[in-house]
């Protein structure tokens, strides 16, 4: 009782700071909770004339319909397999490079370096596709050349269907990585310099102090970054396959993102294109619950 | 499509008319019937509307678009105030609409595509205007809208009841030609294209025989982009064509409705581009190269021709002010026997409709509005100068509420253009519009190719693209998307499928040659929907 009792004074005491977080809320709900009510379109033949409430009731059509599309299983494939490509690239690089950066002793070299790995993230897909298609073209692409230099085959980036897949999870890494290099390095400078003075009186060098020091202490950020990560199991990313892709990679590149523009925007199927929509939030949404409930089960990590 | 809308839009602008219309001419008289187009309402009447703001408009000082020409007029004529909800460049556009559609936020009149028609009356969101478009359109703006053989106005029929006012346009304007660099057939003496074995001849010698004596194997005979075709640019359609194959539209056939995409015609012109990719007469990159990317090579002096729409010279236009001997001529699709000519597929005509809400409280309003528009523009009392482009190079014509054009204007144009370049008329014979295009026609020839010159001579002069279209029209070489009305039931669940399907085996075969492919992709494309499609056409051409 007396434990209850203190906490709600806590809480009493902290009111003002909760208020503050009111205005958030607001539109949290506005513009994320009651858009979920939209979601009925799936299971409609939505017709705008007579609402989200007055539009016939077709259940299960739409998803019946998306399924027995001749190359869905294709598709649903394409978008995971590239999805969980660029989710594990996504971590494995900015920790690489946020580890190696971290080593630097020249200030003026560090912050150059990371500027400059940052700098593509700002750059749009519609610009970079311009200029990857240049850059990657076999004949006459920098890469291109530099693979006839060295005498190899050049390869066909954009055009191999095989190779397609790997196009887009190397550039998109690459445009990318700078952005998560600058959330480690902050997760790096959160741990405790005591750590590394006892490691050090304990004999250890500077491997043995990566892996026993700062590994450890990067784990909890590596950790939600991951579990957010995981969220986005079905998004290959729109814009870099809508303007990179062609009719010659379609087997390996069209994703479901792809597909929903040329069924949703250009044929204004938008029950169809709501339902895939559905389908992939309660996909990640099952993917995101179990990942935490093993995070937590196994590292005893938590969000809240 | 939208660079083009936008390109034409600028060329537009661009031309700058002199003053020649007479004093203005009195509208119809003034009367009191309730029925009269041009009548004024006592009281001010609102109407609400939305803009698609096109590249390249602009307003002179102190007007704007709740301002203008256009407003004064349309308040001091008829007494119609205009409300816009919204303005939006033309990129957004159409998802603008689709959000207007899907949120039922519907302005009085609104302009939207074919599927957003379909859309709008499948929802019920618009007016049926049979009986005020009889009632209240003016005599020329009937006979502009039915000017193209009555299929605009079809098309935005429904239940034999009249839901939209197509914005008439003409099909001819998107058949393609075949653009030639004629300074590389110099450097080899060879002369242009008439048939299809001249054709590929050209593309050999214009890939093996360094057409620009540069000394590198670095040109190729023909541009293709990894659209294939639709882009209007560097497109293939006119490959096709040239090999009566029809593969966008559906072909009459005795009286049947078939899809020229499955054609066996298709088939041979496929086996055709495969052996020019095999032999490298096409860029082997293609494949991952869109229209725009293409348009950079073709630039740069890599590629000899070109299928294409009439205005395809105007993204090349730096490319002649930076080497004035870069030089491109127009012929008509080639003939595949010698004997008979290449026929252009024409696709329909009308791409946009004005669709009135069904809450609409004065529709007659806008037929007014319409009415006033085609007058003012077009018709006996136009004035062009004031209300279409003014001499200080404005656009009032991207202004109004709602606008139509005769859809014959571009060739007309061309042909007047020509005809006083040509010494056969007199320049007094042109119009503001087109006296503009005349002057940087001259410009042009006078060897001053900057500000778009060149390629508004590479489309009206002698010799321009405008005119090899028109000998289409004479001589009746086309063949017109048999199937005009909006998408069917199947084409809207299906097409979308079919379409990447068709793309995706097209592109496998010219660069694989696996022509048995074809079979199977035309099996797979009847199965797929195809069936049920064609089922449907011919049902809805049975009632035609």
């Amino acid at each position: 009782m007396l434990k209850n009792q203190t906490r709600s004074k806590k809480h009493f005491r902290y009111l003002h700071l909760h208020l503050m977080l009111l205005p958030a809320l607001v539109l949290l709900i506005i513009y994320n909770y009651i858009p979920l009510v939209g979601n009925v379109m799936a299971f409609e033949k939505f017709n705008p004339n007579k609402g989200f409430f007055g539009s016939q009731w077709i259940g299960l059509e739409n998803f019946r319909y998306v399924f027995s599309l001749p190359d869905i299983w294709q598709v649903i494939w394409n978008t995971f397999y590239i999805a969980v490509m660029k989710i594990i690239m996504g971590i494995v690089v900015p920790v690489i490079v946020a580890l190696m950066l971290n080593e630097v002793t020249a200030v003026k070299f560090k912050r150059t370096l990371q500027t400059i790995v940052y700098f593509p993230h700002f750059l749009s897909w519609v610009i970079l596709a311009g200029i990857l298609v240049d850059i990657l073209s076999p004949s006459s692409g920098i890469i291109g050349n530099l693979f006839t230099a060295l005498g190899l085959e050049p390869i066909y980036f954009l055009g191999d269907s095989n190779w397609f897949p790997y196009t887009m999870v190397l550039t998109e890494t690459w445009k990318e990585f700078g952005f998560g290099t600058i959330v480690y390095l902050a997760a790096l400078t959160g741990i405790d310099p005591s750590l590394y003075e006892a490691s050090m009186i304990d004999g250890a060098g500077r491997w043995k102090q990566t892996l026993h020091v700062t590994l450890p202490g990067l784990l909890p950020t590596v950790m939600l970054m991951a579990i957010l990560s995981i969220g986005n199991i079905f998004n290959a990313g729109f814009d870099q396959i809508f303007n990179l892709y062609s009719p010659q990679v379609y087997s390996t590149g069209d994703i479901l993102d792809t597909m929903v523009y040329r069924m949703g925007m250009l044929n204004a199927q938008y029950s169809v294109s709501t339902a895939i929509g559905l389908f992939k939030s309660v996909v990640s949404f099952i993917v995101l619950a179990m990942s935490y409930l093993l995070a937590y089960k196994f590292t005893d990590y938590r969000v809240f | 499509m939208k660079r083009r809308k936008k390109i034409v839009a600028a060329a537009l602008i661009m031309a700058i008319g002199i003053c020649e219309t007479g004093p203005a001419v009195c509208r119809a008289e003034a009367s009191d019937s309730d029925t009269d187009p041009f009548g004024r309402y006592e009281e001010t009447v609102e109407i609400t509307s939305v803009k698609n703001l096109g590249a390249g408009i602009e307003f002179p000082e102190g007007e704007s678009l709740d301002d203008n020409v256009w407003t004064r007029l349309y308040e001091e004529e008829l007494n119609i105030k205009v409300n816009w909800l919204w303005s939006t460049s033309s990129d957004q556009y159409d998802q603008k609409v689709n959000i207007a559609i899907t949120s039922n936020d519907i302005p009085d009149v609104m302009c939207v595509s074919a599927t957003q028609l379909k859309l709008m009356y499948d929802n019920e969101q618009i007016m049926d205007i049979t009986d005020i478009a009889a009632d209240y359109l003016a005599d020329y703006t009937k006979e502009v809208l039915e000017s193209d053989g009555g299929t605009g106005l079809a098309s935005a029929t429904f239940d034999d009841r009249l839901y939209a006012i197509p914005a008439v346009g003409a099909g001819l304007l998107s058949g393609e030609v075949l653009w030639v660099r004629t300074d590389w057939l110099e450097n080899l003496g060879l002369e242009l294209p008439e048939t299809v074995d001249d054709m590929l001849a050209i593309a050999e010698a214009f890939s093996t025989q360094d057409p620009d004596g540069n000394g590198v194997d670095d040109t190729y005979g023909l541009a293709v982009t990894k659209d294939l075709y639709g882009t209007g640019f560097a497109d293939l359609l006119g490959f096709f064509n040239a090999y009566n194959a029809y593969p966008t539209i559906w072909v009459n056939n005795d009286g049947t409705l078939e899809y020229g995409g499955i054609s066996d015609e298709v088939k041979t012109a496929l086996g055709v581009l495969n052996e020019m990719y095999e032999n490298g007469y096409i860029d082997p990159e293609f494949g991952v190269k869109d229209s725009s990317k293409v348009c950079e090579d073709v630039a740069a002096g890599k590629i000899g021709m070109m299928f294409g729409n009439y205005w395809n010279m105007a993204w090349i236009n730096d490319a002649k002010v930076a080497d004035p001997t870069y030089e491109w001529v127009p012929v008509a699709i080639p003939s595949l026997d010698g004997e008979t000519a290449g026929k252009a597929s024409l696709p329909m005509g009308t791409s946009s409709y004005y669709v009135i809400s069904k809450d609409c409280e004065n529709p007659e309003a806008v037929i007014r509005l319409l009415n006033l528009q085609l007058e003012k523009n077009y018709g006996e009392s136009a004035e062009p100068d004031i209300y279409n482009i003014t001499p200080e190079g404005y656009g009032p014509y991207q202004y109004t509420v709602i606008a139509v054009e005769p859809p014959m204007k571009n060739i007309t144009a061309a042909l007047k253009v020509t005809a006083v370049m040509n010494g056969e008329a007199d320049e007094d014979t042109l119009n503001a519009e087109e006296d503009g295009y005349y002057q940087m026609c001259l410009e042009a020839l006078a060897g001053n190719y900057g500000n778009n010159n060149w390629h508004q001579l590479k489309m009206w002069g002698p010799g321009g693209a405008l005119g090899v279209m028109n000998t289409y029209w004479e001589e009746g070489n086309y063949v017109e998307e048999a199937y005009y009305a909006a998408p069917t039931e199947t084409m809207t669940e299906k097409q979308s499928t079919l379409d990447k399907q068709m793309l995706q085996d097209y592109t496998t075969i010219i660069l694989e040659g696996d022509l048995d492919l074809f079979d199977e992709f035309v099996a797979n494309w009847y199965k797929l929907g195809g069936e049920t499609i064609t089922e449907e056409v011919n049902a809805w051409y049975a009632e035609q």
